[in-house]
């Protein structure tokens, strides 16, 4: 579980554009969107991509499931893990 | 017609590796790899400036070197928008691999204008021209239209060295640049601007003309310059009026 965390940020990270955020300083059960690491939503779609890519798992942008796994890295790593 | 300039800002870089800051008050060379550090830009928030490519911010170098009101209307121009974007976008396309949202999202030619309003909190309107090779004198002639009900409006020409796989079509000297002029009603130094008629002319085509300069950087050499008059590319003649009387 917690080698998936580490995967997920550093994709975060990468993808993003987050050049100057380290692996650390992505805290597991903080908010990704607002809040904590403060994305937006064009990181949200961008992200989302990048699952895709990455998982081969497609995200339905418009569900209340897809906002509620994307609220932090524990969310999402429990989320990518239930579908593979 | 006449031009009153009250302000401006220019970067000119080659390779991306050394830029060549100045505004009326200053001048410096920044020497860095990373277009970032040019010290205009430090005001952009760090979660702004990661989506930032080049194109935007050589232009927002200039745009935000300007002091301006917060509800000056503002001309942007370009040639060639941000190529590089357009070019990597379409490879990907071309490989039908999915495109990236981000990336998609600042594609436009528009871009940079949204980016500046969203940066200086500016909702006043902003025209964008794209004009061939006389971009940055369509841009003037916009501009010197919204002076008759604007006291005051911000001009930022941008273009960059196109990407490698584009230059069978370079027909200009390829330097990447953006001046940010602040046109004024009021005050400011004047200039004379005159379209030169060439309906008559009939140009050879077998005649290759020999490559120069951007338009915008031809002025602006021309602006610092103790010289009275320039014509630029036969189309446009410049002169350096005397405010005294």
């Amino acid at each position: 579980m917690s080698e998936i965390k580490v995967e997920l940020k550093k994709l975060i990270i990468d993808v993003l554009d987050l050049e100057d955020v380290s692996v650390s300083e992505i805290i597991d059960d903080e908010p990704l969107f607002v809040d904590g690491l403060g994305l937006d939503s064009i990181d949200a779609l961008e992200l989302g991509l990048a699952i895709k890519k990455e998982y081969g798992i497609k995200l339905d942008a418009n569900s209340e499931d897809t906002k509620r796994h994307f609220a932090s890295i524990n969310a999402l790593a429990e989320f990518i893990t239930s579908q593979s | 017609m006449e031009l009153r300039i009250k302000n401006w800002s220019f970067v000119e870089t080659s390779n991306l590796t050394k830029f060549n800051c100045c505004n009326m008050t200053n001048t410096h060379i920044v020497n860095s790899l990373d277009i970032k550090d040019i010290p205009s830009l430090s005001v952009i928030p760090r979660m702004k400036k990661r989506r930032l490519s080049t194109f935007s911010q050589l232009a927002l170098s200039t745009a935000l070197d300007i002091t301006i009101e917060s509800d000056c209307v503002s001309v942007f121009s370009s040639r060639h928008g941000d190529l590089h974007k357009t070019n990597q976008l379409l490879k990907v396309v071309a490989g039908e691999e999915a495109l990236s949202p981000t990336q998609f999202s600042l594609s436009v030619h528009n871009a940079v204008s949204g980016q500046f309003g969203i940066l200086t909190n500016n909702k006043a309107a902003s025209s964008v021209i794209a004009g061939g090779i006389n971009s940055f004198h369509y841009a003037l002639i916009e501009a010197y239209a919204l002076l008759l009900e604007n006291e005051e409006v911000l001009v930022v020409h941008t273009d960059t060295e196109l990407p490698e796989n584009y230059s069978q079509f370079e027909d200009e000297l390829q330097v990447s640049h953006s001046l940010a002029i602040l046109l004024s009603r009021i005050e400011g130094v004047p200039l004379q601007l005159t379209p030169i008629d060439t309906s008559g002319v009939i140009s050879d085509p077998k005649l290759t003309p020999e490559k120069v300069l951007p338009q915008a950087i031809q002025f602006f050499n021309y602006l610092i310059s103790d010289d009275t008059e320039i014509e630029i590319s036969n189309k446009w003649k410049w002169n350096k009026t005397n405010d005294k009387n």
